[in-house]
């Protein structure tokens, strides 16, 4: 059966519908508008589901298909390509999915805003580019989908743009971005300065002669190339997915609506760094330094971000670190070689988190934008389903068995605790005890929501009453997977082999298939592993997590004021996370703006404008002056300057100068 | 031969006569403009029936009747009657439209003819003071007004002395070779090239003094700023552009037909003389405020850049100067045109603040004008850029990359000045006549002139066109030398 249809299809159906709901919204009308671009989501869904069928059932093969020459340079050429294999083809059943259903989510959610039709078109527009990310077959095709990804991402942060905050956090978001993107690029500078080309195949063919190789820096000193290739295109991928330390902008993204942080900050789009790291796999196997770069920084974010979220109030930014901690652990099980694990923790915390995010939309929605949980509480009543989707999303995200996300995230933390490179064994520590905080934050923000007492005022006339069935039918449907997709899947995906189902797509290293096949072998079957959880550690922090939150926020709230003093040390240095706002305004946001000020006072207004442009042009407007003086309106000086150029001009010849 | 000389001649004795009686002005100018037209078809004609029959190109060694006499009677002939026919109002209304005043033109007329065609050095001296005295007497055509006065007599004094300097090169040359007509002076120049005396050098550089005057190259460029703004505008129309086809002739017949052998001689010096009129005209403008001032300076600058291409002294080089020629022609045509078209009896417009708001007022003229500017100061699609063009890329294919670039850049200082007067009809606002009456402007249309607005529409259009389509005048100019 031929793929390509599907996949072209696949990936036309959302630009069609972002262009036609953006340029012709005015004339659809609301409802003609987000019709068509659910319509043509579908079309792209039903497309994504075909393809999977056929990989997973059919075991169809890889497809790579070089569509044709977009630009052509000397050596250099740039296609546009695609690449369908068992990866794109997850991340495109992922995307289509969850952007479907946040579209739907959105009739509801949007339902009063002017700007209806742009914000359906944005969100085709982003589906689209997201699609094109996961599908390209090289890495400029890639890039693209990056960049388009993240300026959808910028533009709607700051749908709400005349709310400064709106605007500043998408500012904030583009310019962290950038950082990252400046190192990604440099990394695909590289690329193509060694291998020549910039597709995928040849890229992988020559893994093997990057490993080799070595550029001498200053003073000598020798670095792998391979190593240098990885952490550069890794720099790339923090920023994306907002790890550590360039994390900073995703919490300021919670200013955009909230079906958006549920489909880009939560489920698609900042996982595209852990796609860049699984794809690159070849490049990454070839680096055990890159491979502990990334399982460090993704384990360190896992703990410390996932802290930020205890002292948080917002409903909103506490799901977002809690999304940055999760990106933690995917990043980590890819530095620990278990790619397989990575996607499939991103496959069900997209599932969860959007549910989370919506479900929280959801909340928001009922007490009418208000969005700090400490003004909440005992909203279950008034909200059941959210209440008992909610409860589902909160299970799966702290990994409660048999919850999808207790499969995934087991196996990350059992994956980093065998791993036998640098830095495994502080990665584990740091995972374990943020399975403890995981819990801690998600159930405090469950019970201070839903659980307790009403802490809002009580409005007889209005009180919080549950979503149309636009919202609540997404968090149903998304409530699903969140329980069934890890029992029903986890053993396919991950313990067949090594690479798990991702095969061929993905490349480990040697030496560390050793372990991989301890860790796939102590795996004997779903129900087996789901009883074993009791006896292992992980379990237990999570069972800890949920009681303290409990005693804390329901059972004994006194016990926290007797405790927990509100500024101890530790929750100041939270409250300030970890000083990374702080630092970026106070060293480099001011340090940019007084050296801009430098160049502007000194280079361009005293030595461009006065010196050059208006210097040449004052000198040139004296010597008119002094020409102007020299038209005496004399006769007799006229006929003297004439002599005189004579004269000047005799001698010149004779040789008298 | 002479039939084109001999309309001319004939008109201008007619209308000699006639005028002492005869007060119509348009019946004058009218006569006026028909003979030019007749000598024109006569030009044509004869050009081709002697290129037909293949007749010999020199007439007893006084008379060429080559290409370039061809060229530059046409140039002469259309341009005067284009200058007649903007000025036909504006002198009705300044009363200078009187017989003597056509009369003269048509004297200049002939000598510049004369000149074109010149194979001797006195037949071309004749030419020379013919069309000189006129336009000397043309000058000081409004006797009551001292500044055109002042102007004549500057203009004849300068003028002398520049003929004198002239006709002491050509007795110098003479006395070196004793030759006077051009063809076998050439030959002996030829054989003696490597062997030159003092004394033809002398005489060369004389000679140059003498037409660099008539061009008004700096340093010779003094008398340039104040005939132009002393003459009667229609007079300055034709100082600045029929007078400095003949100087060009002259120009060409001297460096090209006679001097050319001596090119070592006079190449550095011209090299010298243009860019120091670049660097004057250019920077010298800026600081003007009467918009026939700025012309003057402007013109100082562009026959710098002519002078530019002259000094390569090859055959496309000199090509490309007559080129630029008519591509400062027809632009300082239609700049003038337009400002004669907006002269009104109550309110001049002398000063380039005298033109704000002028969009507002006439859009189309403004628009004209526009092109004018655009095309003189070298902006594409112009007729100017691609004149600029052809030297500058010429410059470089000779190797003189520093003369290129020097003339690039004071390109961009004298850009300034035209832009100046695009600003103050496009952006500044509308000045009223009176500053004691705010709402009186200035009539919206002052006379109903179909003709010249044809004109100059004709000659804006013509900048546009040409600059797109240059390639058939550019044929032509290669094919002339």
């Amino acid at each position: 059966m031929n793929l390509l249809p599907f996949a072209l299809l696949a990936l036309s159906a959302p630009l069609l519908g972002s262009l036609l709901a953006g340029f012709g919204g005015r004339l659809l009308g609301r409802c003609a508008s987000h019709c068509l671009a659910i319509g043509l989501l579908a079309v792209a869904w039903m497309c994504s589901v075909t393809l999977l069928y056929q990989m997973w059932y059919q075991h169809a093969p890889a497809l790579d298909w070089m569509g044709y020459n977009w630009l052509t340079s000397a050596s250099l050429h740039i296609d546009f390509g695609l690449l369908i294999d068992r990866l794109s083809v997850a991340m495109m059943m992922i995307v289509t999915s969850i952007s479907l259903l946040v579209h739907i989510y959105s009739i509801g959610y949007m339902h009063d805003d002017p700007a209806y039709q742009r914000f359906f078109s944005y969100m085709s527009l982003f589906t689209f580019a997201m699609l094109i990310l996961v599908t390209a077959n090289n890495v400029i095709q890639l890039f693209f989908g990056w960049e388009g990804v993240g300026l959808v991402s910028y533009l709607l942060i700051g749908f709400w743009f005349k709310k400064p905050s709106a605007a500043l956090g998408a500012y904030k978001a583009f310019i962290v971005n950038r950082v990252g993107d400046f190192g990604l690029l440099l990394g695909l500078a590289l690329l193509l300065y060694y291998v020549g080309s910039l597709n995928y195949q040849p890229i992988f063919a020559k893994a093997a002669w990057i490993a080799q190789q070595h550029i001498i820096f200053l003073h000598g000193h020798s670095v792998r190339l391979v190593s240098l290739i990885c952490i550069l295109l890794f720099i790339g991928a923090m920023g994306k997915s907002a790890q550590m330390p360039l994390h900073v902008w995703l919490p300021e993204s919670m200013e955009g609506p909230t079906p958006i942080s549920a489909l880009i900050h939560a489920a698609t789009m900042v996982t595209a760094g852990v796609y860049l790291v699984v794809r690159m796999s070849p490049l990454f196997s070839g680096s055990p330094v890159a491979l502990s770069v990334v399982l460090v920084v993704g384990a360190t974010g896992a703990l410390l971000l996932g802290l930020i979220g205890l002292v948080q109030n917002d409903i909103k930014r506490i799901i977002a670190y809690s999304t940055m901690s999760q990106l933690g652990y995917m990043m980590a099980a890819a530095g620990a070689s278990a790619f397989s694990a990575a996607i499939f923790h991103l496959i069900s915390h997209a599932f969860f988190k959007a549910l989370l995010f919506l479900g929280a939309g959801s909340v928001i929605l009922a007490m009418h934008h208000q969005q700090d949980i400490r003004k909440m509480g005992g909203l279950r009543s008034y909200l059941p389903i959210t209440y008992i989707t909610f409860l589902i999303g909160s299970c799966a995200l702290v990994a409660l068995p048999p919850f999808s996300g207790y499969y995934s995230k087991d196996a990350i933390i059992e994956a980093v605790h065998l791993a036998p490179i640098w830095g495994g064994h502080y990665a584990y520590i740091c995972l374990l005890l943020g399975a403890f905080v995981t819990a801690l934050y998600t159930f405090r923000l469950f019970f201070l929501t839903f659980h307790g007492s009403p802490r809002f005022d009580i409005d007889k006339e209005h009180l919080p009453h549950e979503s149309p069935w636009v919202v609540w039918l997404p968090l149903v449907l998304l409530a699903v997977p969140s329980v069934l997709f890890g029992i029903v899947h986890v053993q396919e995906f991950i313990y067949t082999s090594p690479e798990g189902w991702l095969g061929q797509v993905v490349y480990v290293m040697p030496a560390l298939r050793n372990y991989l096949s301890d860790w796939i072998s102590e795996f004997h079957g779903v129900f087996i592993a789901t009883a074993q959880a009791v006896f292992e550690l992980p379990f237990w922090f999570t069972i800890a997590g949920i009681m303290t939150a409990w005693i804390l926020y329901l059972v004994k709230p006194s016990l926290r004021a007797k405790y927990i003093k509100p500024d101890n040390l530790i929750s100041r240095i939270l409250r300030a996370k970890y000083g990374f706002d702080s630092f970026n305004d106070s060293i480099i946001v001011r340090g940019v703006q007084s050296l801009s000020r430098l160049f502007y006072h000194i280079g361009d207004m005293r030595l461009l404008d006065e010196g050059i442009v208006n210097g040449s042009a004052h000198r040139i407007k004296q010597l008119a002056q002094w020409m102007r003086c020299l038209q005496t309106g004399y006769l007799s000086y006229y006929l003297f300057v004439m002599a005189l150029a004579w004269v000047i001009l005799l001698a010149t010849w004779v040789g008298w100068f | 031969m002479w039939i084109p000389e001999g309309i001319v001649l004939l008109a201008a004795i007619i209308i000699l006569l006639t005028g002492l009686r005869l007060k119509n002005a348009k019946l004058l100018a009218g006569l006026a403009r028909f003979s030019l037209l007749l000598t024109m078809l006569a030009t044509i004609l004869i050009k081709t029936y002697s290129w037909k029959h293949h007749l010999d190109t020199l007439i007893s060694e006084l008379w060429f009747m080559d290409h370039i006499a061809f060229v530059m009677k046409l140039t002469i002939e259309i341009t005067a009657w284009f200058v007649l026919g903007l000025g036909v109002h504006y002198t009705q209304h300044e009363d200078i439209g009187s017989g003597e005043y056509y009369a003269l033109t048509l004297f200049a007329v002939l000598g510049m003819l004369i000149v074109a065609s010149a194979a001797h050095f006195m037949v071309l001296f004749v030419g020379l003071e013919l069309f000189s005295l006129a336009i000397y007497a043309l000058v000081a055509s409004q006797c009551h007004i001292s500044i055109g006065i002042e102007a004549a007599i500057k203009y004849f004094v300068t003028g002398a002395l520049a003929s004198g300097l002239l006709l002491y090169g050509i007795s110098l040359i003479y006395g070196a070779t004793g030759q006077l007509a051009f063809v076998p002076l050439m030959q002996d120049l030829g054989v003696i090239a490597n062997g030159h005396s003092l004394l033809i050098s002398f005489g060369v550089i004389c000679i140059l003094v003498g037409v660099a005057f008539k061009l008004g190259v700096a340093p010779f460029h003094m008398w340039v700023p104040d005939i132009y703004e002393g003459a009667p505008l229609s007079v300055m129309l034709w100082i600045a552009t029929t007078a400095k086809i003949a100087a060009f002739a002259i120009l060409v017949r001297l460096l090209w037909n006679v001097l050319a052998p001596l090119g070592s001689i006079w190449q550095p010096l011209v090299q010298f003389l243009a860019l120091l009129s670049i660097l004057v005209g250019n920077t010298a403008a800026i600081a003007q405020s009467n918009f026939q001032r700025m012309l003057a300076y402007s013109s100082i600058a562009h026959m710098g850049y002519l002078l530019l291409a002259v000094q390569l002294n090859t055959e496309s080089a000199w090509s490309v100067a007559l080129f630029y020629m008519l591509s400062y022609v027809i632009g300082t045509l239609t700049a003038v045109a337009v400002i004669l078209l907006l002269q009104h009896k109550h309110a001049h417009i002398k000063q380039i603040n005298d033109l704000c708001g002028l969009h507002q007022r006439h859009p189309w003229l403004a628009f004209i004008l526009l092109l004018a500017m655009f095309s003189l100061a070298g902006v594409p699609p112009l007729l100017g850029f691609m004149a600029k063009w052809q030297i500058v890329q010429m410059l470089i294919e000779q190797q003189q990359i520093g003369y290129a670039i020097t003339a690039m850049l004071l390109t961009i200082v004298g850009a300034y000045y035209y832009l100046r007067i695009i600003k103050v009809i496009y952006f500044d606002d509308l000045q009223p006549l009176d500053p004691a009456k705010p709402n009186i402007y200035p009539p919206a249309l002052l006379a109903v002139q179909p003709t010249a607005s044809i004109m100059a529409a004709l000659c804006g259009g013509s900048l546009l066109f040409l600059g797109i389509f240059p390639a058939q005048l550019l044929q032509f100019c290669l094919q002339v030398f």
